[in-house]
């Protein structure tokens, strides 16, 4: 049977999180920042048209957003998550099988459904009449393809929002309109490639003639990309959570920081969060990189270092991993600069239960696995930080994030209710 | 009372008689069943719920102020019922009557006036329908 993917996208997701309690934002452009308020990470349209890109730095554009009366926001992830949980709860009431691709995405399988245009808009009715958040809705029979009709629902404003791409002949056209950049799974670099062969769109790429030449450049994920293109489908959808294969936990600073001292704390959280990921997955890990570095924009002295370090036994203990992590810290270190960012990769994951032994460091004991276990049961409680070690630091408000345009928590706390009048 | 006393007589010696369980009854696992939940009780679809705080004294006496107004976005017919909706920026808590081409935002409190609006002009936005008051009485 022929398969049908659907691919769901809220619009300028967490501007349209932002709008739904505040009316009066309705026509005025919104945007949000990212972490510390950095960059602009979602826009909407009529952001978009004041020149805004995507990950400007706020203060390059303030001048612009206080003239056009732009509502800025620090990002409110409270507000984001549940709203998302709304939306994918709502859109799992269509279709069993449904693979949640990012906080804002999913993909659902409508394989053997009939009148694929009116559902897809009922679903985008129903996701909007739930939740107030605006959405787009791609249909075709590969997921690739799925993301073009999405890309092309969101531009055309014939679509009103919805467009199935199942007929060769339609996907030809939309093809023709999608530059190979903006195809999904296809790199910067891998669109240079491209273009030197002369492949300028969507339709080019799908009708090149030499699938040996696109896979010695892409390897095989390319080809594949290029088959779903044709309408052959090759990827499935992913559906039970895969465990990850490093996790990151980095943040800017709120105001830079110059001491060692300070930096180890923001080091030591970061890294308790990241044992925290990783213990939350069943895994341990072997190898870590801390890393470290000024502001890329401010007119001081820039200084970036990365240290690595490898574990002789694997680990998800927090006190191990802080302890190496500090050793990493301590001679990536240089004094006098301004540092504005720290953070840590864990890497060399592997399940707790297939994980292998050493000789020379013991592995984690049972001990340990339950003081750990005990941690994460008091911080999922009573609020993360409850417990922490020590090295993390009690006061250290001096690196915690600025978030100076952050929205009430409307739906995670009680006293941050929206007043109707 | 007569069999109060017939009661007292049961007790038995502590130390020759083999142990015996007490109590009304067995309470086996059967007979467990869930607390009451309010939110079983109230919120009939969980992702469209919302809650928002009242504020002043146009809807009393239903409507007091700081009551939290329970709101269900996936109910679409507004007819004499409390709506939450947004009108010039403000959102608002309001019944709905529609009389015709107009549509009448009504404060139960009588020192109030309707608010008129043609749908035709500007399109209503509504927000969701309130289906449960919860307030704080002590």
């Amino acid at each position: 049977m022929q398969k049908i993917f659907a691919l769901v996208d809220c619009n300028s997701f967490f501007c349209s999180c932002e709008r739904l309690f505040r009316p009066d934002l309705a026509q005025r452009p919104v945007g949000v920042l990212s972490n510390n308020d950095g960059c602009f990470v979602s826009r909407t349209s009529e952001l978009k048209k004041l020149g805004v890109p995507m990950g400007a730095p706020y203060f390059q554009v303030k001048d612009i957003c206080r003239r056009h009366n732009v509502a800025v926001f620090s990002s409110n992830f409270s507000l984001y998550t549940n709203m998302s949980d709304r939306v994918m709860s709502t859109l799992s009431e269509f279709t069993p099988i449904m693979e949640v691709y990012s906080v804002d995405e999913a993909f659902l399988d409508l394989t053997g459904f009939q009148n694929l245009e009116s559902y897809a808009r009922q679903i985008k009715e129903r996701v909007e009449r739930n939740t107030g958040i605006p959405v787009s809705v791609g249909v075709a029979p590969t997921k690739t393809l799925a993301k073009i009709a999405n890309h092309v629902a969101k531009k055309s404003q014939k679509s009103r929002g919805v467009v199935t791409l199942m007929d060769p002949h339609l996907q030809s056209l939309a093809l023709e309109r999608v530059e190979v950049e903006d195809i999904w799974g296809v790199g910067r670099a891998n669109s240079q490639k491209l273009r030197q062969l002369g492949i300028k769109t969507a339709k080019d790429f799908r009708d090149y003639h030499n699938n040996r030449q696109i896979q010695k450049l892409m390897t095989k994920v390319g080809l594949q990309t290029k088959e779903e293109l044709a309408g052959l489908p090759r990827f499935e959808l992913n559906i039970v959570g895969v465990a990850k294969k490093e996790i990151i936990s980095s943040r800017s600073f709120g105001q830079s920081i110059r001491d060692l001292s300070d930096l180890r704390q923001a080091v030591a959280q970061y890294a308790s969060k990241a044992c925290e990921k990783l213990r939350k997955q069943q895994s341990v890990c072997r190898g870590l990189d801390v890393y470290a570095r000024t502001s890329p924009f401010a007119n001081t002295p820039y200084y970036s270092a990365l240290e690595s370090a490898q574990l002789l036994s694997p680990t998800s203990d927090t006190r191990k991993v802080v302890r190496y992590a500090l050793q990493s810290l301590e001679s990536l270190y240089r004094a006098g600069y301004d540092y504005k960012k720290a953070g840590i990769r864990l890497h060399d994951i592997s399940s707790r239960r297939e994980s292998q032994m050493s000789l020379l460091e013991p592995a984690d004991d049972l001990h340990s696995e339950a003081l750990m276990k005990c941690m994460d049961q008091i911080n999922q409680r009573d609020g993360a930080g409850t417990i922490l070690v020590a090295a993390c630091g009690v006061n250290s408000v001096k690196w915690q994030m600025n978030r100076n345009h952050h929205s009430p928590r409307y739906m995670t706390g009680w006293s941050d209710l929206r007043k109707v009048y | 009372m007569k069999r109060h006393s017939l009661f007292l007589y049961w007790i038995p010696p502590l130390v020759s008689l083999p142990p015996v369980r007490c109590g009304l009854f067995e309470i086996s696992e059967d007979h467990i069943e869930k607390y009451q939940s309010l939110d079983a009780r109230f919120i009939r679809n969980r992702s469209a719920t919302f809650f928002f705080r009242a504020q002043g004294d146009s809807m009393e006496p239903l409507i007091l102020e700081n009551d939290i107004l329970i709101v269900d976005r996936s109910i679409t017919s507004f007819h004499k019922r409390i709506v939450i909706l947004s009108h010039d920026g403000e959102m608002y808590c309001k019944r709905l009557l529609p009389s015709g081409e107009q549509v009448i935002l009504h404060s139960l409190n009588p020192k109030y006036k309707d608010i008129v609006l043609r749908p035709q002009e500007t399109p209503l936005d509504i927000f969701g329908v309130v289906i449960a008051i919860a307030r704080d009485v002590l």
